[in-house]
């Protein structure tokens, strides 16, 4: 059984960089193109990963991993942002409330997002 | 000398782990000679786009060259040994 990640981003461009990333890989990828159906696929299927991005219409990346994290608190959930301070004080305050997640830098480069997910599913490597 | 940079986001338990994997892989292959530094991505996003990092957590091994970006679980010593080339 392949390992199954969920991606959830409203741009369609980083919705096919995925798939396109991954096609060649032991990797299953799902896309969603907003939170409410990301969290309809997570409820319907259990997925060993998940990327989310932040800035979404309708439910945002944060509201989006609430709902997540109370169906599964420990499948890991990397939240995709640029790395601006602007974007970070709402996911300070997903810390204090105990909401586990990482961080993911946009834009992001294909070789090295299959190295990364290698390395979150295989131990530490280098990207 | 090994000059070492762990990025994180946010303290939590499994920043915790990370740091204390960090800190055992240290201690097993640079017995003392080296210096590492913790910094919250989501407190110093300006030091972390000068370093390229792009995921939580990385560890960067800065010094000696050549530089190297580790992410995933740090607690196979030698699998993350090899990948930061200590």
């Amino acid at each position: 059984m392949p390992r199954r990640i969920l991606v959830i981003d409203d741009e369609t461009g980083i919705r096919k960089s995925f798939m396109l990333a991954f096609e060649d890989t032991p990797y299953e990828v799902q896309t969603a193109e907003s939170g409410e159906k990301g969290i309809a696929m997570a409820k319907k299927s259990k997925y060993d990963l998940a990327f989310l991005d932040l800035k979404m219409p309708g439910m945002n990346g944060v509201e989006t991993l609430r709902e997540l994290r109370k169906m599964d608190r420990d499948v890991p959930i990397y939240i995709i942002t640029a790395f601006h301070q602007e974007f970070f004080d709402q996911l300070k305050k997903a810390k204090e409330d105990k909401l586990d997640f990482e961080l993911l830098q946009k834009p992001v480069d294909s070789e090295k997002l299959v190295a990364i997910v290698r390395a979150i599913f295989e131990g530490s490597a280098r990207y | 000398m090994y000059l070492l940079r762990l990025y994180i986001a946010g303290q939590t338990a499994k920043a915790q782990k990370a740091i204390k994997d960090l800190e055992a892989l240290l201690d097993e292959y640079c017995k003392g000679e080296y210096s590492f530094e913790i910094i919250d991505i989501m407190e110093n996003p300006q030091l972390a786009t000068y370093d390229q990092i792009i995921v939580t957590p990385t560890i960067i091994k800065l010094l000696p060259p050549p530089i190297a970006r580790i992410t995933g679980e740090f607690n196979d010593k030698n699998r993350a040994k090899e990948a930061l080339g200590l």
